[in-house]
């Protein structure tokens, strides 16, 4: 039985199918077009800066707040440490143990190492070579913990056990805050055993006694009789972790 | 009619789906876009002057583009991005010698 087809002329069903092709190409290729425009050109650029620069003024307002509470609390504490008995022990110990934790602002004696950019960059060189990276500072913050220091802060940021050093874009993110260079790493202990584990540390060699002279890197290192260090000014909102009574 | 219709559900599909393409392969987009612009009218102009031949056409429309995307390939490879230019005129000076046929039918 022959079937009444709709008269299709020859040819136009591989046509169509090209033609598909072809409008899937061009489609796709517009689409791939408008979204690279749309990451390169200024506008989404500049909404993602707005938003950035809004949420650090954001956090610096809660950090404000979270310093006004802060203090709230100390007058609290300071009053129940009058009164005799058993609160009066309870905020010795908590008040020793924010002092380890870095929760309080601490002075004495230790060392500084300052770490800044190569003034100049010769043309034609690949300038991430003559910067001072993220992992810099780690190393140096590593040796300096290696060497029995009590309480290290890299420009007035104060590093405590949750802090962290990593590099976003052309700065440093050092507790979430943006560092630029000259880096200056601060670390309270003995003086001499700090600038012992600075010199003898295979990960800081390169970097002091190498890399530092061949690039021109600034590099300082003193001792200083006393550095006030601020305590650390976020919060540790521990949403996961459970103590672990077992472990004790 | 329906090579017409075969285009706008392809546009459709493309733009429902938006496959990412990388940064990196969209001169390979453009130039395979070429050489389906260039197989679809030859092929526009084969079926007027009636001499149009399925299996040749299907062969052409993927020999054109595998072929047009080894030339950018292998320019990337050589160091010479340029010689994709070469793909890129052969196609064009076809398109429009094509394209001036079609005319000469329809109008």
């Amino acid at each position: 039985m022959e079937v009444p087809v709709l008269k299709v002329p020859k040819g136009h069903i591989s046509l169509a199918v090209i033609f598909l092709i072809l409008g899937l190409l061009l489609s796709t290729s517009f689409n791939t077009h408008r979204r690279l425009r749309q990451t390169t050109t200024g506008t989404r650029k500049k909404e993602l800066i707005e938003i950035v620069k809004e949420l650090e003024k954001d956090r610096d307002d809660l950090e404000n707040q979270l310093s006004v509470l802060n203090k709230g609390i100390g007058k609290f504490e300071e009053k129940a440490a009058a009164e005799e008995g058993v609160l009066a022990s309870f905020t010795k110990e908590l008040n020793s143990l924010k002092f380890a934790a870095g929760f309080l602002a601490v002075r004495g004696p230790g060392v500084e190492v300052t770490l800044g950019d190569s003034v100049q960059i010769p043309t034609g060189k690949d300038p991430n070579n003559y910067i001072i990276h993220d992992y810099d500072l780690r190393v140096v913050v590593n040796a300096l913990w290696a060497g029995g220091a009590e309480a290290v802060s890299i420009n007035g940021q104060r590093l405590i056990s949750t802090s962290s050093i990593r590099c976003a874009g052309n700065t440093i993110l050092v507790n979430f805050t943006r560092l630029a260079s000259p880096y200056r790493i601060q670390a309270i202990g003995n003086s001499a055993s700090l600038l012992k584990s600075l010199d003898e540390n295979q990960e800081v060699k390169p970097l002091l006694k190498g890399y530092a002279k061949a690039l021109a890197l600034m590099i300082d290192i003193k001792e200083v009789a006393r550095l006030d260090m601020p305590a650390y000014k976020g919060s540790v909102g521990i949403e996961y972790g459970r103590a672990d009574e077992k472990g004790k | 009619m329906l090579p017409l219709a075969g285009l706008i559900v392809g546009i459709i599909l493309g733009l429902v789906l938006k496959i990412p393409v990388p940064p990196a392969y969209v001169r390979y987009l453009g130039i395979a876009i070429l050489a389906a612009l260039d197989s679809s009218f030859g092929g526009l102009r084969a079926s007027l002057e009636k001499t149009f031949e399925d299996r040749l056409f299907v062969t052409g429309f993927f020999s054109n583009t595998l072929m047009a995307a080894f030339i950018v390939y292998v320019g990337d490879q050589l160091g010479i991005s340029e010689l994709y230019l070469a793909a890129v005129v052969a196609f064009g000076v076809r398109l429009f010698r094509n394209l001036g046929i079609i005319r000469r039918y329809v109008f």
